[in-house]
């Protein structure tokens, strides 16, 4: 955030947003009822990103504490915020798999995911019972846009191992 | 007053419930209505009871408990079943409740379209024919000027078909996602409370009642696919077949997967899934605290709507009143449209 007069400050924000009615009025909301000025709003509804959806642009000037509440907000309403003053945010995704997961070469699978740019596995358990069966929980951290992309390798991976695979909802 | 007479096939547990519902709630609904519920013929799986003058309530459920067939109904008992029972008697609408077939949906099919053929309207309970044989059924239903309601086949009392489509018709339905299997319910959340394996947890389940001798149905996810298609048929208007549905049941479940699951805060739960871009019954991650943090053999739904954004339901998943219950609600939306005084 660039400092300016008292406690202001400018904020650039890259949100993405469905393309249905009134979802960029419903996300510019929270700044209204926080009193931040709104600089600048970039949305163009023909630059869709791979899930579909638009992502918008916007600077938005206020003080700092009024600032990250509407990141807490536009977050709770359940908007995607992509970047944050250019810094791209991340978040985590947890899944188990359950089968021979040692036998199907561990290594290889978590090396798998880390192949993806931007993508790091940041924890995996795993335990075993009494048969051979083991069931492991991964933790994978990744850029915000491509939750999907990760989901989709972890079945894809769990496929060509036989492996259960129990997804986040 | 009018008498709307009724016909129920099937008289196990949903069945006996049905005349249980009946003889709770007819008084309110000749108040309400002006209309006279009589069940004039009733069939189990072999046998028959069946009165132009009404059968007794109490009775029936009395002669099914204590002899097994209700071939033994003082005076009415019969041997006749099947489809003969709709030639035998006049009746107005029946209530099918016999029990879900998933390999060739009889007899719940040829009973309804039977019915239907009669100019007769249906109000179900069952899965099996609704995930067969769902567009033949309504077409049936169309081309015979009849009305044909199964709110009970998903979710058991909870609703959902007619949340959707009566309650929310302003809106545009884009997802449903929800826990449909009260069975499989019950034994992730035993085996998250008291630690236990899939294989001690389904016995325990038997030995309650909870799951059935042979609960492939249930545990394999075939139950909650047969709910996902009749969703998306009659809420979504996508015309799924069973096989559009990518199944994977919980007898792989591990209590160590559930173990990791709830130290990072989730629950793992059967999840039904219906969209346009996914049709599927899988275990998945969810939340605690969430709104599919539920116990036991709880069912709930969340519908997701283009302008009431997401609404969500939870309600009991299966039994008997309960599921009665859900069909004398179809049955009260019939006698609204049709014969209300």
């Amino acid at each position: 955030m660039d400092k300016l007069d008292g406690d202001s400050m400018k904020m650039n924000l890259v949100l993405e947003l469905s393309d249905t009615p009134g979802q960029l009025v419903n996300s510019l909301e929270p700044f209204r009822e926080l009193g931040a000025n709104l600089v600048s709003v970039i949305h163009d509804r023909t630059d869709k990103n791979e899930n579909g959806k638009i992502p918008v642009q916007i600077t938005v000037e206020g003080e700092r504490q009024n600032l990250e509440k509407i990141i807490e907000t536009l977050e709770n309403n359940g908007i995607s915020i992509l970047k944050v003053d250019g810094s791209i945010r991340t978040i985590k995704i947890s899944t188990i798999l359950i089968g021979h997961i040692i036998d199907t070469d561990v290594r290889d699978t978590v090396d798998k995911l880390n192949d993806l740019d931007d993508v790091t596995v940041v924890a995996m358990e795993v335990k075993f019972n009494n048969e051979e069966k083991s069931s492991g929980l991964i933790t994978v951290e990744m850029p915000f846009g491509l939750k999907n992309t990760v989901l989709n390798k972890i079945k894809e991976i769990a496929n060509s191992k036989d492996l259960l695979v129990i997804n986040e909802i | 007053m009018k008498d709307l007479r009724l016909c129920i096939m099937g008289f196990g547990a949903v069945g006996q419930g049905l005349a249980k519902v009946v003889l709770l709630k007819k008084e309110n609904i000749k108040e309400l209505y002006g209309v006279e519920l009589k069940i004039v013929s009733v069939a189990d799986s072999s046998t028959s009871a069946i009165s132009t003058d009404g059968l007794d309530e109490e009775e029936l459920i009395r002669v099914k408990k204590e002899t097994g067939k209700l071939a033994n109904y003082p005076e009415y008992g019969s041997n006749i079943s099947g489809l003969d029972v709709l030639d035998e008697c006049e009746y107005d609408v029946l209530l099918e409740a016999t029990p879900t077939n998933i390999v060739d949906a009889e007899p719940a099919r040829s009973l309804t379209l039977k019915a239907f053929e009669q100019g007769k309207d249906v109000v179900t309970s069952n899965k099996g024919h609704l995930a067969l044989n769902f567009n033949e059924l309504l077409d049936a239903a169309l081309k015979n000027n009849v009305i044909f309601k199964f709110e009970a086949s998903v979710g058991g009392t909870m609703p959902i078909i007619n949340l959707a489509q009566e309650t929310l018709p302003a809106n545009n339905v884009e997802s449903i996602v929800g826990i449909l299997n009260g069975t499989t319910n019950y034994i992730l959340s035993r085996m998250t409370s008291e630690g236990t394996s899939y294989e001690n947890t389904l016995k325990e389940s038997q030995q309650l009642g909870i799951a059935e001798t042979d609960p492939t149905q249930d545990v394999e996810g075939i139950d909650a696919a047969c709910k996902t298609v009749i969703l998306a048929n009659s809420v979504l208007g996508i015309p799924a077949k069973y096989d559009d549905v990518k199944v994977k049941g919980i007898s792989d479940i591990t209590s160590e997967a559930i173990y990791l699951a709830d130290k990072e805060g989730y629950l793992i739960k059967l999840i039904a899934e219906v969209s346009k871009d996914n049709l599927e019954v899988s275990p998945r991650l969810v939340k605690k605290g969430s709104a599919f943090d539920i116990n036991g053999t709880l069912n709930m739904a969340t519908v997701t709507t283009d302008l009431s954004g997401k609404v969500t339901v939870r309600g009991i998943g299966a039994g008997s009143v309960e599921t009665a219950a859900a069909m004398l609600t179809d049955l009260i939306h019939i006698i609204r449209e049709k014969y209300k005084v």
